[in-house]
């Protein structure tokens, strides 16, 4: 018995990979293009959201899987980051009986600044703005004329043998 | 025994639905019918196919909702259907504890799909995020505000939520 957040971790992960994927194919002056109506370029979403969601993650599970900062690595380096981050979330998600409305204090040392959130808001906001951007990703890729790449969670279980389909007959 | 964790994305994820509904609501009809570039449809029917989505994702995990079609309805009509989504979710998650639990559906056709209970609810928040993110784009490009979505911007309204700026 899993809890069943841990398979939408699993892929959130899984969904970051293939975008970097198909980030690979493109040639570098695509991916710095500002997209009107994203965040920014393409690198610069990649590094902002794999960046924040080992922020949350440190957060949530107290540093146990800190890392360096993201912002400034290219695709490569941003796929390791973001296995890492991905094998820090399956390892907290075992832990046993995960109480959603623990609160948790973070402090940014740089400047003071608090924040006190429940764990439960905690992991549905690192879900929220993963997907967020990895769509606004994938609507840049579009608006630059290339294919994007399914990243649903049909796509996903197909690749992990979480769904099967058989058609009519 | 904690609530189960998948309670407050699935909260946020009915509050975000709602909340871009109410934001949408002012648009004008060019504005509705505006389409950003690789998002699913024009604004009105990105809605539209948002929350019919949505209770497709309910329907094919086993929640006991009729499916519904959305790609005539106005504004009341799918801020309705969102409401009775957002209540089937907030049936379903307590009592689909196991991720690994495999539900079947087959729609009429005779097409059949075996799946984690893990895997529909991963599909059922993508689904959400990735069509709302399609109409905040499109509200962007338009040059109107967007509404904050956000964990942090549900948590802060739900009142569980706080931030101590520096001084």
């Amino acid at each position: 018995m899993s809890s069943p957040l841990a398979t939408a971790f699993e892929h959130h992960t899984w969904a970051t990979l293939q975008l970097i994927d198909a980030c690979r194919k493109l040639p570098a002056e695509a991916l710095d293009t500002p997209v009107p109506g994203a965040f920014g370029s393409l690198l610069e979403t990649l590094r902002h959201y794999i960046n924040s969601d080992s922020f949350y993650l440190g957060i949530i599970d107290g540093g146990a899987n800190r890392q360096e900062s993201a912002r400034r690595l290219g695709l490569d380096g941003l796929a390791r980051h973001a296995e890492a981050t991905g094998r820090g979330w399956r390892a907290f998600l075992q832990r046993p009986d995960l109480d959603p409305d623990a609160n948790q204090h973070e402090v940014d040392p740089r400047d003071g600044y608090t924040r006190d959130a429940p764990l439960g808001i905690r992991l549905a906001q690192a879900l929220h703005h993963g997907y967020e951007h990895r769509e606004q990703c994938c609507l840049a890729l579009a608006a630059l004329g290339y294919q994007s790449p399914d990243l649903s969670g049909w796509a996903f279980g197909a690749a992990t043998g979480l769904v099967e389909e058989v058609g009519p007959g | 025994m904690p609530r189960p964790l998948a309670e407050d994305p699935f909260e946020l994820h009915a509050w975000a639905i709602a909340g871009l509904l109410d934001a949408c609501e002012g648009l004008s009809a060019e504005q509705l019918a505006f389409a950003a570039p690789g998002a699913f449809g024009t604004v009105m029917d990105t809605l539209r196919h948002l929350v019919e989505g949505d209770r497709f994702q309910l329907w094919a995990a086993g929640a006991g909702v009729p499916l519904t079609d959305a790609s005539s309805m106005g504004s009341e009509q799918l801020r309705q259907v969102a409401a009775e989504n957002a209540a089937a979710w907030r049936g379903y998650i307590p009592a689909h504890p196991d991720g690994d639990e495999r539900v079947v559906d087959i729609d009429d056709s005779g097409w059949k799909r075996t799946a984690t209970v893990g895997l529909r609810l991963a599909q059922a928040l993508q689904h959400g995020i990735e069509h709302r993110t399609q109409v905040c784009t499109a509200m962007t490009l338009l040059g109107l505000e967007t509404p904050d979505l956000s964990g942090w911007g549900y948590g802060v309204q739900r009142g569980v939520v706080s931030e101590v700026l520096p001084q």
